[in-house]
């Protein structure tokens, strides 16, 4: 059974980044990058298909030259390959970035196409979804918990009370929700072999991008509260409050 | 908090081992998750932190810095250090349990017959086997040459009888590398948990550390086969020694790493806590507090990883590990005075956390070699 898992890196949100001169990007120096958050359960998720009834786990990360570390640590989770479609143009639409993986999977005999769900900078949640539809492959989304039986892909979606079973014919693609599987820290033993695992690089270019980033600013800064009173004395301040600021 | 840091990062890339980076980071994530948070409450409760050292053992820490011959990983000693430290921050009691374990792994794969190290090392290395280290007797501490446990050589048998005590891991561990004294003099042994004879005390109650279990070890005509004994009889000290290099250079690390989380909260108090109109950070008594606290943590840790190094090139590092870890433990135990200054009324209490790290502090210049001892060991090196 072969699995692909599409991986991006994204910055570390533990930091907040700097904007770069310009105010369409950020600036990449200011931050450190991991791989995506649902990708990693993504991750997971195959590893875990692997360790119970064996598959072979290839990443797959559209990038920069940069994001091989990132990548070489989520091929130390325990993948067998890692593939970066490099490229340095910026990555903005998410229809030229599923053309780009798609060049890729398609032709390759993956049974099974993982992607995390969205990812934790642009929060376009599209690619995993372009790319099924490119590839003519069912996509289950927002998924958890999927298995692999028979030439089939079943997995679980949560709803509003209770949680929806969804099956799909192989070959199919699944975009992962975050779940109860948390992704498995790489042990050092897989970090050490990691190193060693050869990395492919594939230039890769980008379709002139439909969309493009106008400008990027810092959230508002949230300004503090106003103590109007104490107890049934304050109620006239604050429906003055109320009436200058047109809320009522 | 970010557990492998940017100085730990910086003094490693002194060394040479840069390439190292991957493997300390992911252990810092791991160790931020699930070490530190439940460490207030292990402390508070004095739970053996068993699951948990099984956990680092799968992620492989035991294996790290020995060879591949018996499931180890063959890393530098410096990097393993480096992990400890983290560890420590996180976690002093969990620490301690880590680095006994790896200073008997360290005497069994350096003195251990082939039979020992095939028979212990695997199992051990991949945390299947915890260890103890024994050398310590109500009547003889620093004076470790007066100690009484006896082991006598009968029809190709050692009977051991005596009673050792302040052993970490005892009680838990299923390996006790334990010292006594035979005819030829002091001399160690390797006994398997389930022997006869061999019984524990209850866990005596400390000031830190609370979490990591510490007994007394009662030996009632302990029989062990024959080739229990690690290496020759009489030579005990000898190998002691070793390996008491190697865990003051442990014990140096973890009081870094102790330090350290001191002086990140105190770090983290002085820029929230406003006293006269401003913040703490922005008074000079503080601000020299902090550069002091700060200048010791770098020092105490240049001198332990490079003590942990020459260890690494297979030069001699006796004083230096004596050195590192006098430095470190005196150091440790000022930050973390300082660290509940800073502090001041809260730095008391429960709540804040931050003398916790005071009570774990304060063992580091006893363990291992009392500072008085390890300046002795310091000055027969100088006065050679």
């Amino acid at each position: 059974m072969r699995i692909a898992v599409c991986v991006k890196q994204v910055p570390d949100t533990v930091k907040a980044p700097r904007i770069a001169p310009g105010g369409t990007s950020i600036d990449a120096g200011s931050v450190s990058f991991v791989v995506n958050p649902y990708d990693e359960y993504a991750i997971e998720e195959a590893l875990r298909i692997k360790d119970s009834q064996g598959a072979e786990v290839a990443l797959v990360m559209l990038g920069p030259e940069s994001g091989m570390g990132v990548l070489r640590k989520a091929l130390a989770m325990g993948a067998d390959s890692a593939v970066l479609l490099r490229t340095e143009q910026p990555t903005i639409s998410p229809l030229a970035i599923a053309k780009a993986l798609v060049s890729y999977l398609r032709d390759r005999s993956f049974d099974l196409i993982l992607f995390g769900k969205q990812a934790v900078d642009m929060d376009n949640a599209q690619v995993g979804l372009l790319a099924a539809t490119l590839l003519g492959m069912p996509c289950i989304s927002d998924a958890v918990e999927p298995s692999v039986a028979e030439g089939k892909l079943t997995a679980e979606r949560e709803v509003e009370g209770g949680r929806l079973v969804v099956r799909a014919a192989l070959p199919a693609v699944m975009t992962a929700e975050k779940s109860s599987h948390e992704p498995r820290y790489a042990s050092i033993r897989g970090i050490m072999e990691a190193r060693k695992k050869p990395i492919e690089t594939i230039g890769v270019s980008l379709e002139g991008p439909k969309m493009a980033i106008k400008k990027i600013e810092e959230p508002r800064q949230r300004e503090g509260g106003r103590i109007l009173g104490e107890g049934a004395g304050a109620v006239p301040a604050l429906v003055q409050a109320l009436r200058d600021a047109r809320a009522v | 908090m970010e557990a492998y840091t940017q100085e730990q990062r910086n003094a490693l890339d002194c060394l040479g081992l840069g390439e190292y980076h991957p493997v300390l980071e992911e252990i810092g994530k791991f160790a931020a998750r699930e070490i530190a948070p439940g460490a207030g409450e292990r402390d508070a409760k004095k739970t053996f932190p068993r699951e948990l050292i099984g956990r680092i053992a799968d992620q492989g820490v035991l294996a790290m810095n020995f060879s591949s011959e018996f499931g180890g990983l063959d890393i530098p000693s410096p990097v393993y250090m480096a992990a400890l430290e983290i560890i420590a921050k996180c976690c002093a009691g969990t620490s301690l349990t880590v680095g006994i374990h790896g200073t008997v792994c360290y005497g069994i794969e350096a003195y251990g017959s082939a039979e020992q190290k095939q028979r212990y090392l695997p199992d051990m290395l991949a945390g299947k086997k915890l260890a103890c280290f024994s050398l310590t007797e109500p009547g003889s501490g620093s004076d470790a040459g007066s100690m009484k446990t006896k082991a006598v050589l009968k029809d190709g048998h050692w009977v051991l009888n005596g009673t050792k005590t302040f052993a970490t891991n005892a009680g838990e561990a299923d390996v006790y590398f334990l010292f006594a004294m035979t005819e030829q003099g002091p001399s160690a042994f390797l006994i398997d948990r389930d022997k006869p004879g061999l019984e524990f005390g209850k866990d005596i109650q400390k000031l830190g550390v609370r979490c990591s279990v510490t007994r007394e070890i009662i030996l009632s005509d302990c029989t062990l086969q024959e080739d229990a004994i690690i290496g020759e009889p009489g030579k005990g000290f000898h190998y002691g020694k070793l390996m008491l290099n190697s865990g003051r250079v442990s014990i140096a690390v973890q009081a870094v790493g102790i330090a350290q989380a001191a002086y990140d909260k105190a770090l983290r108090y002085s820029k929230e806590r406003k006293q006269f109109g401003q913040h703490l950070a922005e008074f000079e008594a503080i601000q020299f507090k902090l550069a002091e606290m700060k200048a010791l943590i770098s020092a105490s840790r240049a001198v332990s990883y490079q003590a942990a190094m020459l260890k690494h090139l297979g030069k001699p590092f006796s004083s230096e590990a004596a050195e590192a870890k006098l430095i470190a433990s005196e150091a440790a135990l000022r930050v973390c005075d300082e660290a509940i200054q800073i502090h001041g009324g809260y730095g008391y209490t429960d709540e804040y956390d931050v003398h916790r790290h005071w009570r774990d502090a304060r063992l580091m210049t006893i363990g291992e070699g009392t500072s008085e001892i390890l300046k002795l060991v310091i000055s027969g090196f100088a006065l050679k």
